[in-house]
């Protein structure tokens, strides 16, 4: 009985959420002068298709490893918001280095994840570094470092270092990966489904694994449940703080791989900075769960992508910024009220199995 | 630490690295060309670039002294420089004014909300609010900028001006030294001109909230209760002074200053509402307080170092090379002041930076624009890197208070 | 529920849904829209139509088509941080909306709209600036703007007092680099004695440089405050800082795109000498008509000085003494006997 009224406490935080969420996106829509009903059937319908369910989970795919890469952070009380920096330049490391090599497939491929995870785990070991050594706060050193990575990339991405710029284009770019080092898309009835995708579900089963079965995902949540028990225990708090870090960072330098390996192919100024808040939002939505994180990217990338609609029937489609907020807050708050109401049923089971005794 | 004698001794140290550093630099400039490091234009240039960073900064350190870490101030930033555009645009300056701040405060209470009465996460509380801020100013500007003329869904119409000023007779008394072209002095000249001639009222303003946060949060008894609430929330309530009162007040200005900061930067610093135009502006001002040891004067500093920068890289490429070659002197130094005192990790720490930044200036002489363009960011992240020994944050910043 | 099965219920509604709503028109159908077309789709970057300069333009000339040829004209924008995935949907969900011509103004569109145009071929596709999307139902539309840049850069080093003229670019990418390229060749070709400044506001992936007048009016005062007394702002939005920037400080500038003298606030007009015109109105709508009129042909069409893309603008009559000298310097690179570079 307790247990089945826990696991509706569990459900109704989210369900809380997305009732809010509804609610406001009504309301935003009507105040825009659109007809609430018919636009949210209309977008809800879109994002359903079949077509538009597999590019949704395209756009997840990246979002799920940015989440995770946060997650890892966040075991800590560490908030990377350097992914931003960390897998751009993670993925044009990896896509200089992918494309001036020629190997057989399986050496190339390994190659290139290998550039990734070292190019985004160095980017945040900086950061990982200032703080255990420095005391400098992660939020503020990752974004100072997002802006360098940004100013690095420019800089060696000119025709005159290591960009291209083929004629007629406008697109500065690395120089293309050859075919042995890209991943073929899965083909499915309704359209082509990244390759990539295996690569997030292994990401985040390896990241459920050392969380849940080693000694050091064991370390990071007892860390990340008391810092204090922790360091009676013995546990090494600079240390683990530093390999978070570099795992988060690590994991980052994936990110960018699905849109290099399976569609572009080169990297250039289409890969999007702003990617940071997104895996932090995701993350938070899923709990650092594996498999709640990528609940969250699949929301989210629905909710990006039913959006498109909107602008057909001259809605501005950036409500969907204030709806994730607003499922972010809300969900946050409603996790936050059920933790208290648990604590209160609990209190109370307490004192009632107390008083059983006493009596 | 009260009597004359050791106030003038604490402060002669940093004086005379001031006025060293300043020297040095100047006769750098001097010697290679780069006439707008220290030029009024530079200096009157660095004032605008500062003064947003400077709002924020102040802001957070509100928020930090009651106990929360304020990461929503880009939101409560965003949220000013729409509404302080948009008000100002409908009615004219004073209700600009106004509606920025407000707006702030508005986001500010809503954090509150969040952190003090539901007690999350204060990083997660004041991102979101970042995310709510961006979209909901896009959301508006779609729905009023967009079909005016001059406007569009990222922009506003011009905003009106605020008036400038001049210290009377500044420009007679000063002028000639400024235009003698001797070394060191004509500078220094620069500088106090381009501090005192053509200064917006807002400015002034906003000069003046820093004495007036260093007077309330250290001089009154709401300040102590606020900074209490920040060392020790528990203890202030076993004494009678609720938490989450003065949480929820320090708040509300903490996101009125970064509103104001918005306003600003709407008015001042340009003259019209553009998306995006806060870049991270709020999450530097947060950089300074950390910096700044959560006191005012030293996140001034922090905010004119980085406006400072700013303002080099974005009128004259050519001063960063110089400002490299300076940073490297001071990286050499430091070297050898460590060489010296026979700790070689920290020579070659200092010292291999140094070589590099003093070789490449050698070589180039300039800065790459690309590179150029983070030169902020890496002076923050190094002051950051240099500056912590001292440091010390509210002792129960980041935790929430569970009333129980 | 089992989760699966609660997905799979999830799929089901969906389809149910979009049964019943039905989509709207078929641009992949087998039968050749008749009349020509009905409808036209334009599809901008992140900035959006209202910026002044280049998306307004480009909005003129399609809406200039579409009234005469009584087209349904709906316009969309990109979102900040938009993947070349996303705009690949965009596009897609305006051809299967049914549209039958799709503009997108912005290079970034390029990569997606190979994919989709492939995907509808009875829809016809433009992009502006960029030549590198290819297929029998694409229009690349591709302007010289080095050529127009030369002659404000030529207005530039006739008219400077000081030897010294400035550049501010945008974002230091390849498409406004070719204005600093431009400019600067046009204003040493003028007079061998100037000296060019130039700068950048922003690095990509950060396009705010496209939309910071702070930064463009603070760049352009150190400009002026350096001796140069001509500036050629290539940045979008923020060319009003720069323009601002000229009458503070009683110096010059050069606009961008439109014809800015008519744009600007009367207080700042008499400081710009002259604007370097971009006309993408002229290829949007003759884009338009082409398909109207079914002489449309793939391929990339450049607008230069020789067909009307690109020129200066007279307005405000301060270039009047010199006009003879630019349309000679336009007539030789016409002519082919000046060559202009596109890189700087």
């Amino acid at each position: 009985m307790a247990r089945l009224r826990g696991a509706a406490l569990l459900l109704a935080a989210p369900a809380a959420a997305a009732f809010l969420a509804l609610v406001v996106a009504a309301a935003v829509l009507a105040a825009a002068g659109a007809d609430p009903g018919t636009t949210l059937l209309d977008a809800l319908a879109y994002g359903l298709r079949p077509e538009t369910l597999v590019a949704v989970v395209n756009k997840a795919i990246p979002y799920y490893l940015a989440g995770i890469a946060a997650a890892v952070g966040f075991h800590l009380r560490l908030f990377n918001i350097g992914i931003d920096g960390q897998y751009r330049l993670a993925a044009f490391a990896t896509a200089v280095v992918g494309a001036g090599v020629a190997l057989p497939a399986p050496l190339h491929l390994a190659l290139i994840a290998g550039v990734a995870l070292v190019a985004g785990a160095a980017w945040a070991a900086i950061a990982g570094l200032l703080y255990v050594r420095r005391g400098v706060n992660v939020v503020i050193s990752t974004i100072m470092l997002n802006a360098v990575a940004t100013g690095l990339i420019a800089w060696l991405l000119s025709p005159e270092r290591l960009g291209r710029l083929a004629p007629g284009s406008n697109n500065v770019t690395t120089a293309t990966i050859a075919e042995s080092g890209w991943i073929p898309a899965i083909p499915t009835p309704a359209g082509d489904l990244n390759g990539l995708v295996l690569l997030a579900a292994l990401a985040g089963a390896g990241y459920g694994f050392v969380l849940n079965r080693t000694t050091i995902g064991f370390e990071a949540r007892t860390m990340g449940f008391s810092e204090r028990a922790a360091t009676v225990a013995g546990i090494r708090g600079p240390r683990l703080a530093f390999l978070a870090m570099a795992a988060s960072g690590a994991i980052a330098g994936l990110v960018g791989l699905p849109q290099l390996l399976g569609s572009s192919h080169r990297f250039g100024l289409d890969f999007p900075a702003g990617l940071a808040f997104t895996g932090l939002s995701v993350a938070i939505l899923g709990r650092n769960h594996p498999v709640g994180v990528a609940v969250g990217a699949f929301v989210w990338a629905f909710l990006e992508r039913s959006a498109q609609v909107l602008d057909l029937s001259g809605v501005s489609k950036e409500i969907v910024t204030i709806l994730q907020a607003v499922i972010v807050l809300s969900i946050v708050v409603a996790y936050e009220l059920v933790r208290r109401a648990r604590t209160r049923q609990e209190r109370r089971a307490v004192a009632r199995a107390v008083e059983g005794t006493m009596a | 630490m009260s009597t004359p004698v050791s106030i003038s001794t604490r402060l002669a140290g940093p004086v005379v690295r001031v006025v060293l550093g300043f020297a040095v630099l100047s006769l750098l400039s001097g010697a290679f060309e780069a006439p707008d490091l220290f030029s009024r234009g530079g200096i009157s240039a660095t004032l605008r670039f500062a003064a947003p960073i400077l709002l924020a900064g102040l802001g957070a350190l509100w928020a930090e002294r009651s106990g929360v870490i304020n990461l929503g101030l880009e939101g409560m930033m965003i949220a000013g420089t729409w509404f302080g555009a948009w008000a100002a645009i409908e009615w004219g300056i004073g209700p600009g004014l106004v509606a920025g701040i407000g707006a702030g405060v508005a986001f500010g209470l809503l954090l509150g909300l969040l952190t003090v009465t539901f007690g999350v996460d204060q990083a997660i509380s004041g991102l979101s609010l970042g995310l709510l801020a961006a979209g909901l100013t896009r959301f508006l500007s779609s729905v009023t900028f967009a079909g005016v003329p001059g406007g569009s869904i990222t922009t506003s119409p011009p905003v009106p001006d605020i008036a400038t000023v001049s210290m009377p007779g500044a420009e007679a008394l000063i002028g000639p030294a400024e235009a003698a072209g001797i070394p060191v002095l004509s500078d220094a000249a620069a500088v106090v001109l381009g501090l005192v001639t053509d200064v917006s009222l807002l400015t002034i303003g906003v000069v003046a909230l820093v004495p007036a946060t260093w007077y309330v949060l250290w001089r009154t008894r709401l300040g102590l209760r606020i900074r209490a609430v920040g060392e020790a929330p528990e203890a202030a309530d076993s004494l009678g002074v609720r938490p989450w009162r003065y949480r929820y007040l320090a708040l509300a200005v903490s996101g009125g200053l970064a509103g104001l900061g918005g306003f600003y930067l709407v008015t001042v610093a340009s003259s019209l509402y553009r998306e995006g135009q806060t870049a991270g502006r709020g999450f530097i001002g947060l950089a300074t307080v950390i910096f700044g040891n959560w006191n005012p004067w030293s996140v001034t500093l922090g905010s004119l170092i980085f406006g400072f920068t700013d303002a080099l890289r974005t009128r004259q490429e050519v001063t960063v090379g110089v400002l490299l070659a300076g940073l490297g002197l001071l990286f050499a130094w430091l070297a050898l002041r460590r060489g010296l005192a026979c700790d070689w990790r920290g020579g070659l720490l200092f010292g291999i930076p140094a070589i590099v930044m003093l070789v490449w200036f050698w070589v180039e002489r300039i800065v790459p624009s690309e590179l150029v363009s983070f030169a902020p960011h890496l002076t923050t992240l190094v002051v950051l890197a240099l500056a912590r020994q001292r440091l010390r944050p509210p002792a129960a910043l980041g935790t929430p208070f569970d009333r129980g | 529920m089992h989760p699966r099965r609660l997905i799979a219920l999830a799929i089901a509604a969906g389809l149910g849904l979009s049964a019943c709503l039905g989509t709207t028109g078929s641009g992949s159908g087998t039968t050749p829209p008749t009349p020509p077309i009905n409808s036209v789709a334009v599809a901008y970057d992140i900035s959006g139509r209202g910026d002044g300069g280049f998306n307004d333009i480009a909005y003129n000339g399609a809406k200039q088509a579409a009234d005469e040829l009584g087209l349904e004209l709906i316009e969309v924008t990109a979102k900040l941080d938009d993947t070349d995935d996303d705009r690949a949907e965009r596009l897609r969900l305006l051809a299967e909306r049914g549209y039958d011509a799709i503009i997108a103004v912005g290079f970034t569109y390029a990569v997606p709209m190979q994919t989709v145009a492939a995907e509808f071929p009875l829809v016809r596709f433009a992009i502006v600036d960029d030549g590198t999307v290819t297929g029998p139902n694409v229009r690349g539309i591709l302007f010289a703007e080095h050529e127009g840049s030369f002659l404000v850069g030529a207005a530039a080093g006739l008219w400077t007092q000081t030897d010294q003229v400035g550049f501010i670019g945008a974002v230091q990418i390849p498409l406004i680099q070719k204005f600093e390229a431009g400019f600067a060749a046009g204003a040493r070709q003028a007079n061998p004695d100037v000296e060019v400044q130039a700068t950048y506001l922003s690095q990509p992936p950060d396009y705010s440089g496209f939309g910071d007048p702070p930064h463009g009016r603070e760049a352009a005062l150190g400009m002026y405050d350096n001796g140069v007394d001509v500036i050629f702002a290539a940045a979008g939005g923020s060319g009003a800082g720069v323009h601002e920037a000229a009458a503070a400080s009683g110096s010059w500038s050069i606009g961008v795109d439109a014809d800015e003298y008519r744009l600007a606030p009367e207080a700042v007009r008499d400081h710009i000498l002259t604007s370097m015109l971009k006309n993408a109105n002229v290829g949007t709508y003759e884009f338009l008509v082409s398909v109207a009129n079914m002489t449309f042909t793939p391929g990339v069409v450049t607008y230069g000085l020789a067909n009307g893309g690109v020129g200066y603008a007279t307005s405000g009559g301060f270039v009047d003494d010199i006009a003879a000298e630019l349309d000679a310097y336009a007539a030789g690179i016409v002519a082919g006997e000046i060559t202009v570079p596109e890189t700087p």
